[in-house]
Order: C-alpha cells, then structure tokens, then sequence
C-alpha cells in the first residue's frame, strides 16, 4: 500500500504485522495466515486507542486469545494418544514418531503433575480441558462459588506450566 | 498477583465466559496478559493428549462433592460445644472445689446443637473462606509475592 493511502492504522498494524505472523507461525504453522487475518480484523474493527506499546499489546491479547479458541477447537477433536497400548488407535502410518513420543510425555507429565494437585483442583482442570462443562457448571457441581473454581484452574494452569517448563516441552508463554 | 481480575475474570475470559470487553483490560494489564499466556501454553501443549486425559478421567471419575470444603459449620458447632463444655466444667469446677471425682462433671455432648450464637451469614463466610482459598492459591502458585 503506498504511503500516502495509509491510514494511521495501518502504520500500526505494519510496524506489528511481521511479529505477530512469525508468532503465529510458531503456534499454529498451517494457520498462521488465517489467524493472523482474523486478529486484524478484530484490531481494525475495534481500533484501539494507545500508544505504539498499547497497541502490541492489545494485538497479541487478541491473538493469543484467538489461539487459545483454536486449541480447544482441536482438543474436541484431536487424535489419541495414550501412555500404555490399551487406549490408543490402530497405529498412524502417517504419523510423526517424534511426535507421537513427545505428545506421549506430555501426557504423562500432565497426568503426574494433575495427580499432585489436590483432587479438586486437577478435577477443575480436566472437566474444564476435556468436557463442555462451564467454570459455573463445575463451580455448582463441586459445591464451591465460581470464583473458587475459577482460582482453582489458574493454580492448576501455573502448575502445568511449571513441569511442562522444566519437561523442556513448551509451556513457555 | 495484586489484580482482582487475574485468578477470575481473565481466566473465564480466556473460555468465553467472561464479556468480551475484558479484552481492554487484559490489554493494559501485565498480570492479566500473563494469564492469559499462560492458559494458551498449557493448551497448546495440552491439545494432543487432552482425549487421553479424557478417557482417563472418564475412567475414574471424581464423584461431585456438593459443599467440598464446607465443613467449617460442623467445625464451629463443635468448637462452640467444646468451648460450652469446658465454660461449664470451670464453672462447676470452681463452684465446688476441689472437686474429688472431675471426671464426673456433667459435660455436654459434643453432637448436641451449639449454643445459640449469632453466626455471621453463610453466604459472607462462604465468600471469605473463598477470597481466603484464593489467597491462598495465589501464595502457593507465587510465594514471592511474600
């Protein structure tokens, strides 16, 4: 776009765009473009007023909060992996073995770090990661208030981070 | 963690269950973006592996503990009860001293009804105990905030 036809935000959303396509790239390779597209729309339509570091900011809120929608997109339907034999598929000709093992650590990294926790606060973690239960849902049927349950996953989300962190398998924001 | 926001609004918010203007505030706020980079971490790494977390928790389900954490009234009836009894043991005690046989001083049970004590609201101590467990969780997740 010529210079002259930029609007303000446009030269925002230039100065920011190369980062935050590189950081999508490193999430999401195969969506990056698609995601990268549909921040900025978002960017455009609310079109923040801030300074040059409030507008970073504010784009890369709304990118991680658009990932962390994909991610649970692809949990609802994402592929098998089990520790031992017994709950896993017929075996992916296609798959990564590399993959495969990394994905079968994490697994088990989660699964003792979850096992450590006080059962209430893993339980919070795993209904909330693998059902369609609200955090109102799972406060009611754990008998606290929304707040606790709420509370509940960020402790349980600090603790992940933390093994997955010293796992070297990601978990670094 | 010194944000409200950081253990509650901002983690529905990254679920959708928070109102979508929560974004203005996590914007401007570092705690929050935090979270936020946090949540999308551990869900990323979490994606591939969350239908095995699934079926493990199906296979051995937690059963729902309506009032989990909720024994403090239990707890105060007996406090009240114990203290009742030992108000009455002194009481009696001091009244007929030296007493040959204490052991036979009549004390209350400790299952009867507590004495009638004005208890602040339940709903008031539930979100105090809450606000409490939330501290508390914050000071185990971050003990430098110390």
């Amino acid at each position: 776009m010529p210079k002259a036809t930029m609007t303000a935000l446009d030269a925002r959303i230039a100065e920011v765009a190369g980062e935050l396509l590189g950081f999508l790239r490193r999430r999401v390779p195969a969506e990056a473009e698609e995601l990268a597209q549909e921040t900025w729309l978002r960017v455009t339509a609310a079109n923040p007023d801030t300074d040059a570091a409030g507008f970073r900011a504010y784009t890369f809120t709304v990118a991680r909060r658009l990932l962390i929608d994909r991610h649970r997109q692809r949990q609802r339907r994402g592929p098998l992996v089990a520790l031992d034999g017994g709950l896993a598929p017929p075996p992916d000709p296609t798959s990564d073995p590399h993959s495969d093992a990394v994905a079968a650590q994490t697994l088990a990294v989660v699964h003792d770090t979850l096992a450590a926790m006080k059962p209430e606060v893993a339980q919070v973690f795993r209904w909330r990661t693998t059902t369609n239960l609200s955090f109102k849902e799972i406060a009611a049927r754990q008998g606290c208030s929304l707040n606790t349950a709420l509370g509940r996953h960020h402790h349980a989300t600090k603790q992940l981070v933390k093994a997955l962190k010293a796992a070297g398998l990601g978990g670094t924001p | 963690m010194s944000c409200p926001h950081a253990t509650t609004t901002t983690v529905a918010w990254c679920f959708g269950e928070a109102p979508e203007g929560h974004l203005e505030h996590v914007a401007t706020c570092a705690e929050c973006q935090q979270v936020v980079e946090e949540q999308e971490a551990v869900l990323a790494a979490v994606g591939d592996v969350a239908p095995a977390l699934r079926m493990a928790a199906e296979a051995a389900p937690v059963e729902p503990t309506p009032n989990a954490g909720r024994s403090w009234p239990r707890v105060a009836a007996a406090v009240l009860a114990f203290a009742a009894a030992a108000l009455v043991a002194v009481v009696v005690g001091g009244s007929f001293a030296p007493a040959p046989e204490p052991q036979q001083v009549a004390v209350a049970p400790v299952d009867t009804a507590p004495p009638a004590v004005a208890l602040p609201p339940l709903r008031d101590v539930d979100a105090r105990l809450d606000a409490l467990q939330l501290e508390l969780d914050a000071l185990s997740a971050d003990p430098s905030i110390l």
